[in-house]
């Protein structure tokens, strides 16, 4: 394996959890969760050539796989796709039932937001700060406030539904 | 789920997943790899066929243009072949935004944006399409006529008898045109109320 593989695998080892997460909370399902997947590491490795390292990795990887998503959602919405890998196992299991029923449901509150809202609450749930929210978004700080409190809004609204 | 329970589960999931990493070296290059055999081009491959074939058949009509005897004939070739190349070129119009869109550098915001006008863009020219078909199925059969077998419908066929077959085609087109019509307007609308969300 060269070097440019060597550092590519080595990132995407690093950051397997995070696009994980990502494709979960686009899709519903395994299948298209495995599809999103393979299809976020395909536009990094595309775009790792003119990753020069200007932002953070993190930074760059979250945009990437965030718009991939937004992508696949639109491509997937008009026809059918995909190599099958069956050998892709992504499918994540807290040992914990009590913690995995949290998790279904809190990506079951996720999937109900908005495209754009759905991005923000990834990155709100990661730690990330507004700043980081809104260069990796391409929104404004303030943009990204707003969004947030329509987030927290939706979140009650949905408790008070159930 | 409140917000600041949703922060503390997606903490737990994290550490979880940091112990169960599960791709390796060869997983990750077959992704990157196989993904690019198989994909790519594959969404713009059906509208550049599209737009080869109606250059291919303008080319087709002006070069048999003296075949057309009547007037009606060559004022349909003309027609069909205006209606062809807009159409060849609003597709290639529509390829050239759909590559705009960077996924590698451009941010979610702008993506996003990018989207929805090439989908907006997408379902006005559909749309258009569907009423210029409309108007064009006459058209086209006439120089079909001519090129494929050998008739000028407007000075050998008795249009009389084609009279019923034309209102039973124009209804099945209509109700065609309206589904369609009804459809890439729904679309349309959906475009641009993200558009608009994201102008806010």
């Amino acid at each position: 394996m060269n070097s440019k593989e060597t550092r590519f695998t080595t990132l995407i080892k690093d950051n397997e959890g995070m696009i994980f997460k990502i494709s979960r909370a686009y899709c519903d399902n395994t299948q298209d969760q495995k599809d999103l997947y393979q299809d976020i590491v395909f536009q990094l490795w595309k775009g790792f050539d003119s990753f020069r390292g200007d932002s953070k990795a993190s930074t760059w990887m979250y945009r990437v796989a965030l718009n991939t998503a937004f992508s696949f959602l639109r491509k997937e919405k008009r026809k059918g796709h995909k190599v099958q890998m069956d050998d892709l196992q992504i499918a994540y299991e807290a040992h914990d039932p009590i913690l995995e029923e949290r998790i279904k449901e809190m990506y079951n509150q996720i999937r109900a937001l908005s495209d754009v809202e759905k991005g923000i609450m990834l990155l709100l749930l990661e730690g990330k700060k507004y700043e980081e929210i809104a260069e990796i978004t391409g929104f404004t700080r303030t943009a990204i406030g707003t969004r947030i409190s329509r987030i927290k809004e939706k979140l009650k609204k949905q408790l008070v539904k159930k | 789920m409140e917000l600041e329970e949703m922060q503390i589960a997606w903490s737990q999931m994290s550490s979880e997943l940091e112990k169960q990493k599960q791709l390796t070296d060869e997983l990750i290059m077959k992704m990157a790899q196989q993904q690019y055999t198989s994909k790519i081009n594959k969404i713009l491959r059906a509208e550049r066929v599209g737009a080869i074939i109606c250059f291919a058949t303008i080319i087709y009509i002006l070069v048999n243009f003296t075949k057309f005897q009547s007037w009606q004939s060559q004022a349909s070739a003309v027609i069909l072949v205006i209606t062809l190349f807009v159409m060849s070129v609003g597709s290639l119009f529509l390829l050239k935004k759909m590559k705009a869109i960077n996924l590698q550098q451009d941010n979610l915001s702008t993506t996003i944006k990018k989207f929805s006008k090439y989908k907006k863009y997408t379902s006005q020219f559909q749309r258009g399409s569907i009423l210029v078909g409309f108007f064009v199925l006459f058209a086209s059969s006439a120089v079909f006529s001519v090129l494929f077998s050998g008739k000028d419908m407007f000075l050998e066929v008795d249009l009389t008898k084609m009279i019923i077959p034309m209102i039973f085609g124009l209804i099945i087109f209509g109700i065609i045109a309206y589904l369609g019509s009804r459809f890439y307007g729904k679309s349309l609308k959906e475009a641009q109320l993200i558009i608009e969300d994201l102008e806010d």
